[in-house]
């Protein structure tokens, strides 16, 4: 298991245990500590790790109070609000009921729904939401982000997920009509561009090397978008 | 005539340059760990590339953070080997990290510059150029530029943008 993700992950448990119950955790780091017994080594975990998010169940105002004399800053943004920790541990909190759109409000809602509880290193059980929705939250993130595919963080996320996820597609597949349809949005243009090859190259590290590596992951991907729009 | 190409360790003199640029050839040979005439050389190259301001040994900040960014991954790849014995490279230096050398034996990183006085093991990442390891030794602020730029050619999007925030904010500190 990544030592750093699942302390990283048991930190902000901590900090957020007294409201664990109407949390669910997602990120990268959390797909990381779901897939850390799994072989295949991808990204240094020692690089720079994603920002974890946890969304709420339960309407935000409702929720800082119970910890507001842990969190330092409180921000608010279009789509939740940043807490602050006194450790410097910041992480994205976002409300299942204030969705931006009909479709963020759909993906938040199978995003509460489909989860699986995990223990973190303290021995704390999170619940995190369950890989395929994690990708199809990668995949709204990415398209809210407005980078392009070689700029975005996220299609980084979703090559990680697809090269250590062997049943990544039949995973997708089993997936509700409504968030295969979000998957499939772009995911078949991400696999058709001519950069597709480089960024999986770049984000993970035996690719540069093994050209195999890359052509597994491009079809576990194009694997993916063919079962999202099954 | 020759085309003018820039080689890895001019990105080194470039480095040094930023962070200071009123530095004798003599200082940065020192600080790069080069001889003073590939010093000149490579500010010869710099010039040429338009990554100096014309006439002068400053760096053009902007375009050279670009270059950094989009270049170095392109023209200076990461050659990255098995696990071996080195010095900490490819990430933001903590303080921590200054005092690799008196890491315990076996401790692992993520990537290394090989060097047998390393104690501290990670996979073998080629070093920009071959003095890299020694003048990192011997100046830590160097060893943080050069790991950062290291971080540029080997990470992915999110470690660029870490990177360059803390390229970014070197680069552009200037003296009161």
């Amino acid at each position: 298991m990544c030592e750093q993700s699942s302390s990283g992950l048991a930190t902000i448990a901590r900090w957020l245990h007294p409201v664990a119950n109407r949390l669910v955790f997602y990120g990268i780091e959390t797909c990381r500590h779901i897939l850390g017994s799994e072989p295949g080594r991808v990204r240094g975990d020692g690089l720079a790790a994603g920002n974890p998010g946890v969304i709420a169940t339960v309407p935000l105002d409702r929720l800082a109070p119970e910890i507001g004399f842990h969190i330092r800053t409180r921000e608010r943004h279009a789509l939740g609000e940043s807490w602050v920790f006194p450790d410097a541990t910041r992480i994205t909190v976002t409300a299942a009921v204030h969705a931006a759109d009909a479709t963020d409000a759909v993906l938040l809602e199978y995003a509460t729904l489909l989860t699986q509880h995990v223990t973190v290193s303290n021995g704390q059980q999170v619940r995190v939401v369950s890989l395929p929705v994690q990708l199809a939250l990668l995949w709204r993130a990415h398209l809210r982000s407005g980078h392009t595919f070689v700029t975005s963080t996220y299609i980084e996320d979703i090559v990680e997920l697809a090269a250590r996820r062997s049943s990544i597609a039949a995973d997708v597949a089993a997936l509700p009509g409504e968030l295969r349809g979000i998957v499939a949005h772009d995911i078949a243009k991400f696999c058709a561009s001519d950069a597709a090859s480089w960024v999986v190259a770049r984000a993970i590290h035996d690719a540069r090397d093994l050209a195999g590596v890359v052509t597994h992951v491009m079809a576990q991907l194009e694997a993916v978008a063919m079962s999202a729009t099954a | 005539m020759k085309q003018d190409v820039l080689r890895p360790g001019d990105i080194a003199v470039a480095l040094a340059l930023a962070k200071a640029p009123q530095a004798a050839l003599s200082a940065l040979a020192s600080t790069t760990g080069r001889s003073v005439g590939e010093v000149h050389n490579a500010i010869r190259r710099l010039n040429a590339g338009r990554l100096l301001k014309p006439g002068q040994r400053e760096v053009v900040r902007e375009p050279f953070l670009r270059f950094l960014q989009w270049g170095m991954p392109v023209a200076f790849p990461a050659r990255i080997g098995g696990i071996t014995r080195g010095i900490v490279t490819a990430r933001v230096i903590a303080p921590k990290d200054v005092g690799a050398g008196k890491a315990r034996d076996g401790d692992l990183v993520e990537f290394v510059w090989p060097d047998v006085d390393g104690t501290v093991r990670g996979q073998a990442l080629t070093p920009l150029y071959p003095a890299a390891p020694a003048a990192a030794r011997r100046d830590v602020g160097f060893w943080t530029l050069l790991a950062l730029v290291d971080l540029l050619r080997v990470g992915g999007a999110r470690e660029q943008v870490l990177a360059l925030d803390q390229l970014e904010r070197v680069l552009t500190w200037t003296p009161d």
